[in-house]
């Protein structure tokens, strides 16, 4: 077994616009060790978003495979998909999409309605704000993107305290320099292929 | 389930949010129940009135070939042929058997401008003797011979001039009102009655009359006498058991109400269901990206299917609810009256909404519901997660 927590292996992604097929990801492969904190970057359209909603289990590739953890993402249909997505990852989101009729507990909440804690445990979890570190690997797509600089900090910090004293294995999308700064290592990608 | 009901919990706290649009399929469905249970009410009254009339071991003699009271015409002599036939009950005033003349007189509703049919029930002493049900419940009883009458107090609540001292004229003949009577709230209540000899002086009918009504022994003979009767070849007449005549009478009339309620209820649940998809339609387009977060997370499609169709069924059967309850409070024992088919005369009856007919209309809500919620709901559940996430 590998100590590769992600293992994506000559991944195409395609969209159909009308006539035109539209190439998002070309044969991309890539590997990510258990522990690692990567940003991706690259311009719009580069294909960063598509290959993280991959590895997160929003999407699969039109061919190739995508294994996180050892589970073969690309195998599993949809309802095999969210089960996975409730107990392996979390998501930080550029808008944060919080739900605005729920209370700021209830949204951490939330994911933990998926598990089999009880209602104590769930609020034990969400008090000590440890609810997403303790269940899940984490995928951020820009997840400074919408935030002033002070608490763009802030957050870049949490997820390199998260990696760094917690073991989480951190993917993250950006455009701004001074995030993917935080990150163990940077890849870029272009047209769909990383570039380096 | 427990994914449902976390959706579900979130969906009902927005309805708040989205009163406007949640009022729109709760009015558009209370308007096609109220509508429904307020026509099958109609119909379920009339249906009651009419049924209710009559008893099994009574029986009605026809004209042979007449359907219905007001064509049918018999020789009263004949009657006392018949009362001789085994079959008929005795009573220290003779065989059970009266013969009564059936017609139409013309009278203004009240409130109305023009006149409608009002039925005449000429009858003899033995018809009240027949029918005990028949209570004198205000003034008295007509005096055989003298132009009086008494009213139904179906027809009392309808019509204008028939209260006790009021003179109505029938034919040339201007009579008097001395009674009003009930029967239990059957047809006859809809009737004015008055002594069978002077109605036929009113009415030129000398020895005919229109039907002649028999008190049987018991049921069980009715078919016996109805064969003896209608084998003699001098009478030329058809036996009917008053009740299954009333009975058949009823289908008729309540029938095309019926159909007519189910008819307009389902075009306006049609309409009702595009309120429904259009209010659904649009939940979903302004929670798309809470849907497309929750779905990330690891909330199953199918719970959030469910979730909203849940939803637009509780909407609906809150609009079920309250156009039902609009129809019980407006309608339920408001009395009207309607042309009753075969007799072409008026019938006074009250709504009646059943609990019967409040759950056809609540499942009517429910089917526009279900059928409202269903294409947004699986639109919700099916949507592209990424791009639900994109929809900010």
């Amino acid at each position: 077994m590998s100590d590769s927590l992600v293992s994506v292996k000559a991944v195409n992604k395609t969209y159909q616009r009308g006539g035109e097929k539209l190439v998002v990801l070309d044969d991309l492969s890539l590997e990510v060790p258990k522990g690692d904190f990567l940003a991706l970057m690259g311009p719009s359209g580069s294909g960063k978003s598509t290959l993280l909603n991959l590895i997160g289990g929003l999407d699969t590739p039109t061919s190739g495979s995508v294994e996180v953890d050892g589970e073969r993402l690309d195998a599993l249909n949809s309802k095999a998909l969210s089960k996975w997505r409730s107990s392996h990852v979390g998501f930080i989101f550029q808008f944060y999409n919080l739900l605005p009729v729920l209370t700021a507990f209830r949204n951490v909440e939330l994911p933990l309605l998926l598990t089999k804690l009880s209602g104590s445990q769930r609020k034990q979890h969400v008090e000590t704000a440890l609810n997403i570190v303790s269940l899940a690997d984490i995928v951020c797509d820009e997840p400074t993107g919408d935030l002033d600089r002070d608490t763009a900090t802030d957050i870049l910090n949490l997820l390199q305290i998260l990696n760094r004293d917690h073991g989480k294995t951190i993917l993250m999308v950006t455009h701004d320099p001074m995030a993917a700064d935080s990150a163990k290592r940077i890849l870029h990608l272009d047209k769909g292929k990383l570039t380096h | 389930m427990k994914q449902i009901l976390a959706i579900l919990g979130m969906n009902l706290r927005t309805i708040l949010a989205r009163s406007g649009s949640s009022i729109v399929i709760i009015i558009g469905i209370a308007g096609s129940v109220a509508v429904m249970v307020s026509l099958l009410a109609m119909a379920e009254g009339l249906s009651k009135t009419i049924a209710n009339t009559g008893e099994e071991d009574r029986v009605l003699i026809f004209r042979d070939g007449a359907n219905s009271e007001l064509s049918s015409g018999i020789y009263v002599p004949n009657v006392s042929i018949i009362e001789n036939m085994p079959g008929i009950r005795q009573s220290d005033e003779g065989p059970m058997i009266s013969s009564e003349l059936y017609t139409i007189i013309d009278l203004k509703k009240k409130g109305a401008e023009d006149t409608s049919n009002l039925p005449l029930r000429a009858v003899q002493q033995m018809s009240f003797k027949i029918r005990p049900e028949l209570k004198i419940i205000e003034g008295q009883n007509f005096t055989p011979g003298r132009a009086e009458i008494i009213v139904g107090k179906g027809a009392n609540d309808q019509y204008e001039s028939l209260d006790i001292g009021d003179q109505i004229k029938v034919r040339d003949t201007l009579v008097t009102v001395v009674g009003i009577f009930a029967t239990g709230g059957d047809v006859h209540e809809s009737e004015i009655w008055a002594d069978l000899a002077g109605a036929q002086g009113f009415f030129r009918r000398e020895n005919s009359a229109s039907i002649a009504i028999a008190q049987m022994e018991s049921s069980s003979v009715i078919t016996e006498f109805g064969v003896a009767l209608e084998l003699d070849p001098r009478l030329e007449l058809r036996v009917q058991g008053e009740a299954d005549f009333y009975s058949q009478q009823s289908s008729g009339a309540s029938g095309v109400i019926e159909i007519f309620g189910y008819v307009v209820a389902i075009i306006m649940a049609i309409g009702a269901v595009f309120a429904a998809l259009n209010t659904m339609y649009s939940a979903v387009s302004t929670r798309l990206v809470e849907i497309g977060t929750l779905r990330a997370v690891g909330f199953q499609g199918g719970s959030v299917l469910l979730a909203l169709m849940i939803e637009s069924m509780i909407l609906a059967l809150l609009g079920g609810l309250l156009g039902a309850g609009i129809s019980y409070l407006i309608f339920n024992g408001y009395t009207v009256s309607t042309l009753a088919s075969g007799s072409f005369t008026q019938t006074a009856f009250d709504f009646a909404v059943t609990g019967s007919i409040v759950s056809q209309g609540l499942i009517l809500a429910l089917i526009v519901g279900f059928l409202g919620g269903v294409l947004p709901a699986r639109r919700a559940a099916t949507q592209d997660i990424t791009e639900a996430l994109r929809a900010i």
